[in-house]
């Protein structure tokens, strides 16, 4: 038994401290970022969102999502370092790479953008019958918005072929077809110059490029890369194309 | 004591101050042998759990949206890393606890807080300060404000539900610490919260 306080949002608080609270309570990353997320540890995103969509997901999306990812391997996902860990925990699959069809890749998309209420919320959720009256007032004044409010997420659509793209995309480097890769990571780039696997994308390219034997097109978009994503996990990996 | 200062990251034990965020990750890892899909299942059911709380976790120490998400990811592999070391019933705070770590890794240079000129800005713009977005960066300003000591305990247990016990365990500290330090971040935060709706009354939001 503890003796802990009641939380400020249950008793205590003003108005203004329990909205504050209740907002940063709320916050979830976007779809995007989850999928993202998920992507780099080899999990399938079907599975996350399926596990915590009691309601709604199908029975074999999650169920199969294991042994899909146990049939494939991380390439420039993670980072060497990263790598070697993740591989020691046997993190070995990136569900999201394996499928070779489309269709494979459209449930775990699928499940993440179908994801709950109470886990992806929608913007500005109730925080209570008095605030909504007072931001109903406020909202009709005219606000200049604050810095950088996260971007809006993207639509299904996009994110499945975003994944899809990137998806071929590795699967031609690693076959060592790297015009095709590059193909494919152009029309990536062109369709979704914000996309949500932007520093992925830029990574293939890069490993591209130096498979290709064009290394130093490939050294000078490593030093973009690491100035860009300097603390992305695949940083390790493109600071060696770097120092090459 | 200066406000940049304050996002300094310094809420874990001075011993963890030089460790890099690829330290846990890229150190000795174990020889790869073929996990067992029980461990994948284990690894999916936690970041299906638990990664909204460890990117929020980020995010309150001023991460922006991708780098907590990187750092989340990192935060991840490292649970997947030592799997076998963590108690079923302690996997919340294991990582919660990493968290913490590869925030302070990453160091100022990462956190998204500029303080000191942008208060008045951010009080002028909160016209609508019950906006979500709007409200989320309020509680960031304000917590930014906040001894991070401090402000660390408060967002374990006022924005994260640990207990008290979770997190003395968590922090190793005693059990009255942690009890000390919520009152005083508590006091802290109040005391910012409270300035924010005076200047946002002086300045018609509110």
């Amino acid at each position: 038994m503890t003796s802990d306080p009641k939380r400020l949002t249950v008793v205590g608080a003003t108005d203004l401290e329990r909205s504050l609270l209740q907002a940063a309570r709320r916050e979830r990353p976007s779809h995007e970022l989850t999928a993202r997320m998920a992507a780099g540890l080899g999990i399938s995103a079907a599975a996350v969102t399926a596990a915590a969509t009691v309601t709604a997901a199908a029975p074999g999306v999650a169920a199969a999502a294991p042994v899909a990812a146990a049939k494939t391997t991380v390439a420039v996902w993670v980072s060497a370092g990263v790598l070697a860990a993740a591989a020691a925990a046997g993190v070995v699959g990136v569900r999201l790479s394996s499928a070779p069809a489309p269709a494979g890749s459209n449930r775990p998309v699928a499940a993440v953008v179908a994801a709950p209420a109470e886990e992806m919320p929608a913007v500005a959720p109730s925080v209570g019958a008095s605030s909504e009256r007072r931001s109903e007032k406020l909202r009709r004044r005219s606000a200049a918005p604050l810095a950088a409010p996260s971007p809006a997420p993207a639509p299904a659509g996009d994110l499945r072929d975003q994944i899809a793209l990137v998806d071929a995309a590795r699967t031609a480097v690693k076959a060592g077809s790297t015009e095709r890769a590059l193909v494919l990571l152009r029309r990536y780039e062109v369709s979704y110059p914000g996309g949500a696997f932007r520093p992925e994308a830029l990574a293939l390219r890069i490993e591209a490029l130096d498979e290709a034997g064009h290394a130093a097109e490939a050294r000078a978009l490593a030093r973009e890369f690491l100035t860009r994503y300097p603390h992305s996990p695949l940083a390790d990996r493109i600071g060696r194309v770097a120092r090459k | 004591m200066k406000l940049r200062d304050m996002t300094r990251l310094a809420l874990v034990k001075a011993g963890d101050a030089t460790e890099r965020s690829t330290a846990p990750i890229a150190g000795t890892p174990r020889a790869a042998p073929p996990r067992a899909p029980a461990d994948r299942s284990r690894l999916e059911r936690m970041f299906t759990a638990h990664h909204a709380l460890v990117w929020r976790t980020l995010r309150r120490r001023g991460l922006d949206a991708d780098a907590a998400a990187d750092a989340t990811q990192q935060t991840f592999l490292v649970a997947a890393e030592r799997l076998p070391d963590i108690n079923q019933d302690s996997e919340r705070a294991f990582l919660v606890g990493t968290a913490l770590r590869v925030a302070f890794a990453w160091g100022r240079k990462t956190v998204r807080w500029q303080l000191d000129e942008d208060m008045d800005r951010r009080i002028g713009a909160a016209r609508d300060v019950l906006d979500e977005q709007t409200a989320i960066q309020l509680c960031d300003l304000a917590l930014s404000k906040v001894d991070p000591e401090l402000a660390e305990i408060f967002v374990l247990f006022e924005l994260e539900d640990l207990t008290s016990p979770e997190i003395a365990a968590l922090l190793e500290i005693p059990l009255g610490t942690v009890a000390s330090r919520l009152r005083r971040a508590r006091e802290q935060f109040r005391m910012v919260v409270s300035r924010l709706e005076l200047a946002m009354r002086r300045e018609g939001n509110a």
